[in-house]
């Protein structure tokens, strides 16, 4: 070969081996530092707001703990951190310690054996006490009745509606009675104002919304009625879900609900930041955040003096019950059953669920610390209007659900989406969804027999029935 | 060994290079495309009890497959976005391209160059220029340039979704259909159209009854390949759009991974997998006796 | 005859001058098209004030480039980048040098079944592989870290061996896997640029008495140069720029190539640094691009193993 020749071959093979060299130089001292003597935990948190908070704690809890926290950012957007999450927790590289973003993943996470039992050591753990029975129901999964998450924040869920343009019309603003009265509150709305009133989410593209902040309100109005039956199988075929679809089939019928913005994509944007701080749309179901994120000083659509001119009610009940928030524990804490320090992980958690911590996320996220002595702490107060909602923990209803629940909340969002477009009626509705989970998680995860049937669907829709 | 003819140890030989490429192959293509048939018949899922031991449910994801209105869409969605940006998009651009690049203009490697462009640019940066392009609000790039013809601003990647990967795929193509098209170009023979021209042929005839004609068996490779690889297609629609909004451009690779990887059922993801497998394949074994390609 | 003659010559002039005009403008259209997306990116990498929007920069800066130098992860993402996709294509040309000579010598049986199987395995799309792929990964990343485990008890050592040998969310897995899907065109290249070695000069050169080693040495490479450079180029340029393998295969930061670090940056919804990406985007880019225009020529020689490269 001759020179140039060999230049042409030697001089890459160079480069190689300098970046060689640095690639490995930089992999070798973080990792194999002799002087670090205290162990390392890694801990998985996402979200400017949410890893701020943990940044501030980290000194704290690392002195409190002994160890050295590895904070490592993961993706923002709420699917794509739950999908690197399990697929990490699938492979066995998962961080020790993360965050389930919601309580109807637990049982999910926990069946696969992702998740280290936390039963014993929050039985020893004097914060645990300080937990709301629905709460504490909550952090178990449902085939087991094994606690697997330490919770930190709740988010409350109710309806809220413009006082200010209500008022001003002259439409009563006190808490409706039920269903019937929501609705006829809504109605007059239509009537006098000519806006939309109600917007309850619904629909294929909301996603998993439609079910969380929109069908679960409905089936919650039951008090008798439980998503899950003792057999820990989806009760599907209860007279409740069809009703829930009937209340969906009058919005719709009535146009009570702006329909066509639900079909979009990004449902929520045109409704919820554009039609409700417009005055277009009266009333829609929301959570503690709400007053912050979507309609506060630094949203995109602020409404003026959002405190007063934005109001809450509770949700209705359909079966004479009193009316109701909804609670889910957002975020809770958990431990990878394949941490290699089992230990110090659980240590962790449990610090993590400590008021302190609780306060600096929900003041961060708008939603209130999950721990009712949460109220003696001098920082409470930093809370703000939330602190209305944390007194509403104590009474707050939820409903269980147990492994599959992407699947139902996938069925909800096809099934509310044919009520929404007109294709199908409640009942109609109620079998798609029926089917859908049958056909995704198998015959043996739905209750086959039938509960108790009401003569006429939709109650709510007809006068008759009230008579 | 020793015992072996010289003819047998080479032969012997040979196969010995070939294995290692073949286990790597046979590992992670062959086998898989396989294992794929039978994941679909199970409710393997990367959360509930399935992921810790899955069981058989015989071809309840087929007949799921087949009633999934997401599925049909995503095939439909795929079979637009190969016609409208293989078949259709990068074709006419790029054989455009090739034919006027056959004249004798000038600068024709910087225009050679510029086309080639976008194919050299990796899928990642792709979808990120062009999340830039279709910026929307009035200073998006596209907006702007559209308000020229006094349209308005417009929120490209929501409201013409499907057409903007199309777009984006085109862009990306022209090249490889450029020099595929060029290479068949230059193979045919220049007396024949100094002939037509001579018995008085107009350029417009001479490319519907010469150079089409001639160019066929190009144009099918042509045809053949940007199919394939068009169907193949991931990085590029999943860093523009993610399949979506609203399932609008779930194209089949989109489709599979979101089943998969988004709502954690790798046996239905497995089933959709094979599909795309049997469709694939059929596609090349027509084409390997179509063609009767020389090897 | 020379009246005749001149109309027509002149009319064919015209139409010659307008057929040129419209090759013009359909060139320049067509080339603007293909640029339009690259102005806002050059010119962001260098504007002090870089947003989402394409717009003349108040200054030049080249503090985005620094910033890349400076800020840790984004040199990581580079040598990562460089040491996995390296690796991958060196193992591609090893594998494939030897497969593609095989299977161009080779008379036996299985040549013909081979090279259709190959073709046929070139159009498996990738994303149909994923869920099966997943599955072998995690069945031999498994096996390795028990592996890892039982030679070491240090967890420090088992951290670094199990970032480097693991085959889900370590560097081996991820090589291995870039290599495996670029060799069915590496192999298909360098049998076609074998195929063109006449078998006699091999023959020559061990009459000559030249041993095995030194025939493949001084004869056989640096006919089959040319080969390697095309097989080289296209593994290069098609691993470079994956993004579906990354994606399913890595989640650490340390291990983050390109193509993920910039997608995972992007995902930052409420903090997008327009600058560091558009910089990272032009790194990310230029090695691509030099590539294909070495390869460009090559690029027509790789058309009839029916898939482009």
């Amino acid at each position: 070969m001759s020179w140039t020749k060999k230049t042409l071959v030697l001089l890459p093979i160079a480069a190689a081996a300098v970046v060689a060299a640095i690639w490995w130089s930089g992999e070798l001292p973080s990792d194999l530092n002799p002087q670090q003597t205290r162990p390392t935990l890694v801990i998985a948190e996402h979200r400017t707001a949410r890893l701020q908070a943990l940044y501030q704690l980290q000194p704290k809890l690392e002195a409190e703990l002994g160890v050295r926290l590895k904070i490592v950012e993961y993706p923002a957007p709420p699917q794509d951190y739950f999908t690197k999450l399990v697929t990490e927790l699938r492979a066995g590289n998962a961080p020790d310690v993360f965050t389930v973003p919601r309580d109807l993943q637990v049982d999910d996470l926990a069946a696969a054996g992702y998740l280290a039992n936390l039963t014993a050591d929050v039985q020893a753990w004097p914060g645990y006490q300080q937990l709301p029975a629905l709460v504490k129901t909550l952090t178990r999964a449902s085939f087991d009745e094994q606690v697997y998450v330490v919770p930190s924040i709740v988010a409350v869920e109710q309806l809220y509606y413009r006082h200010d343009l209500l008022t001003a019309a002259g439409i009563s603003t006190e808490q409706p009675k039920d269903w019937q009265d929501l609705l006829n509150r809504s109605r007059q709305i239509k009537q006098q104002m000519g806006q939309f009133p109600l917007m309850i989410p619904a629909g294929l593209t909301w996603g998993m919304g439609s079910y969380t902040e929109g069908f679960r309100y409905l089936l919650a109005s039951f008090q008798d009625y439980q998503l899950l039956s003792t057999g820990n199988q989806y009760q599907l075929n209860d007279d409740a879900v069809r009703q829930a679809f009937g209340f969906y089939q009058t919005l719709v019928q009535e146009q009570l609900t702006p329909v066509n913005p639900l079909l979009n994509p990004e449902p929520w944007v045109i409704p919820k930041y554009e039609m409700f701080p417009k005055g277009e749309l009266l009333i829609t179901t929301c959570g503690s955040w709400c007053k912050v994120f979507d309609w506060g000083p630094g949203s995109r659509n602020p409404i003026a003096n959002v405190d007063t001119s934005v109001q809450t009610w509770k949700f209705p009940s359909a079966d004479g019950g009193e009316p109701f928030a909804l609670a889910s524990v957002v975020y809770a804490w958990a431990v990878n059953a394949k941490s290699r320090q089992q230990q110090l992980a659980r240590q962790l958690v449990l610090a993590l669920g400590e008021v302190d911590v609780a306060l600096a996320y929900a003041v961060k996220l708008g939603n209130v610390p999950a721990r009712l002595d949460a109220k003696e702490h001098p920082d409470f107060i930093a809370l703000d209007s939330l602190m209305q909602d944390h007194a509403l923990l104590t009474e707050t209803r939820a409903l269980r659900t147990t492994v599959g629940s992407n699947a139902m909340m996938a069925g909800v969002a096809q099934a509310s989406e044919a009520v929404l477009t007109g294709r199908a009626n409640a009942l109609q509705a109620q079998q798609q969804l029926h089917d859908y989970v049958v056909n995704v998680l198998g015959a043996e995860m739905v209750e086959q027999q039938l509960a108790k049937t009401l003569p006429l669907p939709a109650a709510l829709a007809t006068e008759v029935e009230k008579n | 060994m020793f015992n072996m003819t010289y003819e047998a140890r080479r032969q012997f030989g040979y196969r010995i290079m070939m294995t290692p490429a073949l286990v790597l192959m046979a590992a992670f293509i062959v086998f898989p495309a396989f294992y794929a048939f039978s994941l679909s018949l199970t409710d393997d899922a990367l959360l509930g009890f399935a992921a810790q031991e899955s069981s058989y449910v015989g071809l309840r994801n087929f007949s799921r497959l087949f009633s999934d209105p997401l599925f049909w869409n995503s095939l439909k969605v795929t079979l637009i976005f190969v016609i409208g940006s293989a078949v259709i998009g990068q074709f006419v651009l790029g054989f455009a391209s090739a034919l006027m690049l056959q004249r004798p203009v000038k600068y024709k490697s910087i225009f050679n160059a510029i086309i080639c462009l976008p194919n050299a640019v990796p899928e990642m940066v792709v979808g990120f220029l062009w999340i830039s392009m279709f910026a929307s609000g009035e200073y998006g790039t596209l907006n702007r340039l559209v308000a020229w013809f006094g349209v308005e601003p417009q929120q490209w990647l929501y409201t013409f979704p499907l057409m903007s990967i199309i777009i984006v795929n085109t862009w990306r193509g022209i090249a490889f259909a450029m020099i595929l098209l060029t290479s068949g170009l230059a193979s045919i023979p220049k007396d024949i159209y100094e002939a037509a021209r001579v018995d008085g042929a107009t350029d417009t005839q001479i490319f519907w009854r010469i150079t089409v004609p001639m160019m066929m068996p190009t144009i099918f490779l042509y045809m053949f390949i940007s199919t394939v690889t068009t169907f193949a297609i991931f990085g590029l629609v999943y860093t523009l759009s993610r399949g979506g909004p609203a399932n609008s451009t779930e194209i089949l690779g989109i489709y599979i991974y979101n089943q998969s990887f988004t709502a954690f059922q790798l046996g239905y993801g497995a089933a959709v997998a094979v599909i795309s497998l049997v469709v694939s394949m059929v596609l090349g074994i027509i084409y390997v006796k179509a063609l009767k390609v020389e090897v | 005859m020379v009246t005749l003659v001149r109309p027509a010559n002149e009319e064919t002039i015209m139409t010659h001058h307008a057929s040129q005009r419209r090759a013009y403008l359909t060139l320049v259209l067509i080339s603007l098209f293909c640029l339009m997306p690259f102005f806002w990116v050059v010119l962001a990498a260098f504007d002090p004030k870089a947003s989402q929007f394409l717009q003349i920069p108040d200054g030049i800066t080249v503090n985005h480039f620094w910033n890349l130098l400076a800020n840790e992860s984004g040199v990581r993402w580079v040598l990562n980048s460089v040491g996995i996709v390296g690796t991958a294509t060196l193992l591609t040309l090893i594998l494939a040098g030897f497969g593609g000579y095989a299977l161009s010598r080779t008379q036996a049986w299985w040549k013909r079944p081979l090279l259709y199987a190959i073709i046929l395995v070139r159009i498996v799309p990738p994303p149909a592989l994923i869920v099966p792929v997943y599955k072998v990964m995690l069945f031999l990343n498994e096996w390795i870290n028990n592996l890892i485990n039982s030679l070491t008890s240090d967890v420090a050592q088992q951290v670094v061996l199990s970032r480097i040998f693991s085959f889900v969310d370590g560097y081996l897995g991820l090589i291995l896997i870039q290599t495996a899907m670029q060799l069915p065109l590496a192999i298909w290249i360098m049998k076609t640029f074998f195929d063109a070695i006449p078998k006699d000069y091999e023959e020559a050169a061990a009459l000559d008495g030249a041993s095995q080693w030194q025939t493949v040495r001084h004869v056989l490479i640096p006919l089959a140069l040319p080969g390697f450079a095309a097989a080289g180029l296209f593994a290069f340029i098609n691993a470079w720029g994956d993004f579906l393998m990354p994606l399913m295969f890595t989640s650490s930061p340390e291990l983050q190539t390109l193509p993920l670090g910039m997608f995972r940056a992007f995902l930052r919804v409420d903090a997008i640094d327009y600058g560091f990406l558009t910089a990272l985007a032009v790194i990310y880019t230029l090695p691509a691009v030099i590539a294909f225009a070495f390869a460009r020529k090559f690029l027509t020689q790789t058309f009839s193993g029916g898939v482009k490269g």
